[in-house]
């Protein structure tokens, strides 16, 4: 069976400035991932770290520089205007933000409606009765349709954007940092309906995240971004449980523990800022702040490699867990 | 929904914009712009029912008549020189003053609007050519070019020859004399409208709105029209009634000057300027246009003023 | 950008807005149908006199060789001779006409900032007052009646009934003909500033750094008149380069209305005489006083404003 989602060594390149000045940013320098039907990848990063970029790629919003996208094995890239709105059915995007997302002139009808007007999908009045459908299927009121969507809630536009997403059935919706602008009570809500609807329609999520927690609750698997770069991977419980690589360790050892769950850490604290993707480090990115760098991290670039089954770390000196910081 | 989840994130902010129920609402509570629009409406129907309820026309010369003060004998405003009866030249007047401002309107809308939109929605050179001539056209003493102008197309239709100026005299039928106006309007009138709506739709093209319709798969069209255009509704509206009493402006000057309409028509412009002629006898005969067109203008202005506060979120109700 | 790169971006494009007009100018001139001496001519002109003429003229050249040789002309002050006045100097006709104009319009100018500013300011400082509102109408007013109203309503008032003014003519800048005209035009100068002085001063007081100053314990009038109103005025410069295009159409009109004999006046009866040099030549002149009005604002504005200068 084909994946949901299967991007292959992506880069992302942005020229800014102008004359002389004129240089060429590299937000993703080749990712790789695969998202399974029915999973949930978290991609998790500081911001910067060219997640939403791989993001936005993955469902070309934007042209990446080179590399491979495939949706459904089909591949994305390189697809005419007309292929891509058909691939439009199979593949949606959640935004971050829920206010600046919905356009404040439509009525949230016309909002859920828009993809079945566009993809011309079943008559009027059965684009209707799917809204009220779908507005249900995200716990909304039936009577929200005719209002607008400033009369709504930070969560509950969320939901009404789910619900637009959800309007095509789509087998693959790209999350990005869903519920990180709500207030932490409304989160967990919009994840229990995330996870209910990946459970009842076989979803696969590509799930941006910076917040671990979240993370732990939904992904099955994780991919940790660091300045462009994939520099861990694996399954979620082994990725929190035993984090291998450096910028990992200290990531988890940041995000509060899940009471009952693993054992006392000591606190890892990343200082400074991440360094500009304008001009990055040599050799391993993380060397500026990582607390085991030796010289090889300094000119050498560690390749990601699969230490155990299923987890790829892109370390020189992966962390061991039973003999380090346990 | 949770009580803590709408008391949350919905509580400390302002929504960007309003719906057009709420502007609808926020419009009728200010009250000097609600009865500015009706008046406006009531002297419109006035001016071109005039026909119907006035005895003389505005060009009815009777030299038993002339110079008769308002309210007296002969009619409501009195007669001017030629002893023309000034309430319908008057109407007549402020049937051109509203000639030109829906035809400015109109250049606005057709012209200005789907320029900005197209320059804000492509970008590159189309957008830098656009934008350049606009900025040439602020630069420029606008009023003294439109009276070159209105020079110019005067004589085409009196005495030009060739493709250009037929098709001009064949206008200035239909117009009935105001071609020189239109033209200048045409020249103009599309350039603040431009700059207006290709900056709005830079500001909208860029929220995640648009980027979510194009992940639906909507297409140029939709997007423009549908998110693009719906969100510079506020600004267009804004733009129109402000440049409104600009056109009745031009008209008039144009008039006055004499390459506008042609006598014995009454422009509010040339009413008031031969009325100038006998300040010191008649004043009433200039004051009585001055302060209709100063009345009209300034009832225009209201109505902007009320539709901008009803338009922009960031006031509180006004009077 | 550099400072200096911007202000030099700007003199470029300050002379391609003179092209432009030139251009517009020169079409609108020479695609005009009739002939210029036929209209003034006491008899019919017979073809040769016509000929003689045109040629005197260079009228009879095709129009790109005409175009180039008005343009260096009157790059050289050479702007011909009037039809109207009898053989003059098109220079001599404008400069003899230049000085009530440019007076009239820049005491407007002068009184809209002298008036203007301060009751922006006032406004400002009492907020939402009833003096502000009344400001707010009063403003309306001004931006909306036309000069050619205004003009007549107050020589009605202030001439006609109440003998106090001329109602009409010139007699130099100092002098009680001068008054109506200015006032007249400083009204929508005064409105337009006030607004925008108004507006940039409330911002200048909500912001940040107006605060700290407040809360460093200096006297509100102090923060007032030392730091906001600096502050709040730097973008006031920019209302009034614009200011001036304005003034200059609305200057043709009141000098037609008050009967002052400047190049406004002149320019009007050259169109209804179809005086093409003398029409030409100032619609350039009143051209290159909006453009280089804009540029001497540019030019304050990026030396008033420390973010354009250090950048
Ligand atoms: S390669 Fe070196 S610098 Fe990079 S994370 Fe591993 S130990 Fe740290």
């Amino acid at each position: 069976m084909d994946d949901a989602l299967r991007i292959d060594d992506l880069v992302k390149e942005y020229p800014i400035g102008s004359g002389r000045r004129r240089s060429i940013v590299r937000a993703v320098d080749g990712v790789s991932l695969r998202v399974r039907r029915g999973e949930t990848l978290a991609l998790v990063g500081e911001s910067g770290s060219g997640k939403t970029t791989t993001a936005l790629c993955a469902l070309a919003l934007e042209r990446p520089t080179s590399g491979e996208v495939w949706i459904d094995g089909r591949e994305v890239t390189g697809m005419s205007p007309k292929e891509l709105r058909s691939l439009r059915r199979q593949a949606q995007y959640i935004f971050q933000d829920p206010f600046a997302s919905l356009n404040p002139r439509m009525s949230v009808r016309e909002i859920v409606r828009e993809p079945l007007d566009i993809h011309r999908v079943g008559d009027s009045a059965g684009r209707d009765a799917r809204v009220a459908e779908l507005l249900g299927l995200v716990g909304l009121a039936g009577d929200a349709a005719a209002r607008s969507p400033h009369q709504f809630s930070g969560g509950q536009r969320q939901r009404i954007g789910i619900a637009r997403a959800l309007a095509l059935s789509p087998g693959l919706l790209v999350c990005d940092e869903p519920v990180s602008a709500l207030d932490v009570s409304v989160q967990a809500q919009v994840i229990n309906l995330l996870m209910d609807l990946q459970d009842e329609h076989d979803l696969a999520y590509l799930f941006i995240a910076h917040d671990l927690a979240v993370v732990r609750q939904i992904a099955h698997r994780v991919a940790v971004m660091y300045l462009g770069r994939i520099v861990e991977e694996g399954a979620a419980d082994e990725i929190c449980a035993k984090p291998r690589h450096p910028y990992t360790v200290a990531l988890m050892s940041a995000a509060p523990a899940r009471p009952g769950r693993g054992v006392h850490r000591e606190r890892i604290v990343l200082t400074g800022d991440p360094p500009s993707p304008i001009d990055p480090p040599s050799g391993c990115a993380f060397h500026t702040r990582c607390w085991k760098a030796a010289d090889t991290c300094r000119t050498v670039r560690p390749p990601l490699i699969e230490l155990d089954p299923g987890h790829a770390v892109a370390c020189h000196f992966p962390v061991r867990r039973d003999t380090e910081l346990g | 929904m949770s009580s803590i989840e709408s008391a949350g994130l919905s509580a400390g902010r302002v929504p960007a914009t309003l719906a057009p129920i709420e502007i609808a609402r926020r419009f009728s509570h200010r009250r000097i712009a609600l009865v500015s629009a009706a008046l406006l409406v009531l002297i419109v129907v006035l001016a071109f029912s005039s026909d119907l309820w006035l005895t003389r026309d505005y060009a009815d010369q009777d030299p038993l008549v002339r110079n008769q003060p308002p309210l007296g004998d002969a009619g409501l405003l009195g007669t001017d020189q030629l002893g023309r009866d000034l309430l319908a030249r008057l109407m007549f007047g402020i049937r051109l003053s509203v000639a030109a401002a829906a035809f400015g309107v109109l250049v606005q809308l057709a012209v200005g609007v789907p320029l900005g939109l197209l320059a804000g929605y492509r970008g590159g050179w189309i957008d830098s050519v656009a934008m350049r001539s606009v900025d040439v056209m602020l630069a420029v003493p606008g009023l003294l070019i439109a009276l070159l102008i209105g020079m110019n197309i005067k004589e085409q239709v009196a005495s030009g020859s060739g493709a250009v100026a037929d098709v001009l005299r064949s206008i200035d039928r239909l117009t009935a004399g105001l071609t020189p106006v239109f033209v200048v309007l045409v020249v103009f009138f599309w350039v603040s409208m431009a700059r207006i709506v290709r900056g709005e739709t830079r500001v909208v093209m860029a929220r995640d709105f648009v980027r979510a319709a194009r992940g639906l798969g909507a297409g140029p069209f939709r997007i423009v029209v549908h998110h693009v255009l719906r969100n510079c509704i506020a600004p267009i509206t804004v733009s129109v009634a402000l440049l409104i009493p600009v056109t009745m402006l031009t008209e008039a000057a144009m008039s006055l000057v004499g390459v506008g309409v042609d006598p014995p028509r009454p422009s509010l412009g040339v009413m008031i300027y031969e009325g100038a002629q006998q300040i010191n006898s008649f004043p009433y005969q200039t004051l009585v246009p001055s302060i209709t067109f100063a009345a009209v203008v300034l009832l225009v202005g209201f109505v902007g003023d009320g539709l901008r506060a009803a338009l922009d979120p960031t006031t509180e109700q006004g009077r | 950008m550099s400072a200096n790169g911007t202000i030099a971006r700007r003199v470029g494009r300050t002379g391609v807005v003179l092209l432009v007009v030139y251009a517009i100018t020169f079409v609108c001139v020479r695609l005009t149908p009739g002939n210029p001496f036929a209209a003034r001519a006491p008899r019919a002109l017979s073809p040769d006199q016509q000929a003689r003429l045109e040629r005197q003229f260079g009228l009879d050249d095709p129009w790109p060789v005409q175009f180039v040789r008005y343009l260096f002309r009157a790059l050289s002050g050479d702007f011909g001779v009037s039809y109207a006045h009898q053989g003059e100097d098109v220079v001599d006709v404008i400069v003899a006409r230049a000085w009530p104009t440019m007076s009239l319009v820049g005491a407007a100018l002068l009184v809209g900032l002298v008036v203007g500013v301060p009751l922006g300011v006032a406004a400002a400082l009492r907020n939402d007052s009833w003096f502000d509102h009344l400001l707010s109408g009063v403003s309306t007013l001004g931006v909306a009646i036309p000069v050619f109203v205004a003009t007549p309503v107050l020589v009605i008032v202030l001439s006609v009934y109440a003998g106090w003014l001329p109602a009409q003519g010139w007699d130099g800048l100092i002098s009680t003909t001068a008054i109506i005209p200015i006032v007249v035009l400083a009204l929508e100068p005064i409105a337009v500033t006030a607004r925008f002085t108004r507006a940039s001063m409330i911002e200048v007081l909500r912001s940040d750094h107006h605060r700290t100053a407040r809360a460093r314990g200096l006297a509100r009038r102090t923060v007032v008149f030392r730091f906001a109103l600096r502050n709040g005025l730097v973008p006031v410069t920019t209302i009034t380069g614009l200011q001036v295009a304005g003034l200059l159409g609305s200057v043709v009109l009141v000098e037609s209305a008050y009967n002052v004999p400047g190049l406004g006046k002149e320019f009007l009866a050259a169109i209804t005489a179809r005086d093409y040099p003398v029409v030409m030549a100032a619609t350039l002149i009143f051209a290159a006083v909006i453009v280089v009005a804009n540029l001497l604002v540019d030019v304050a504005y990026a030396r008033l404003d420390p973010r354009i200068r250090s950048a």
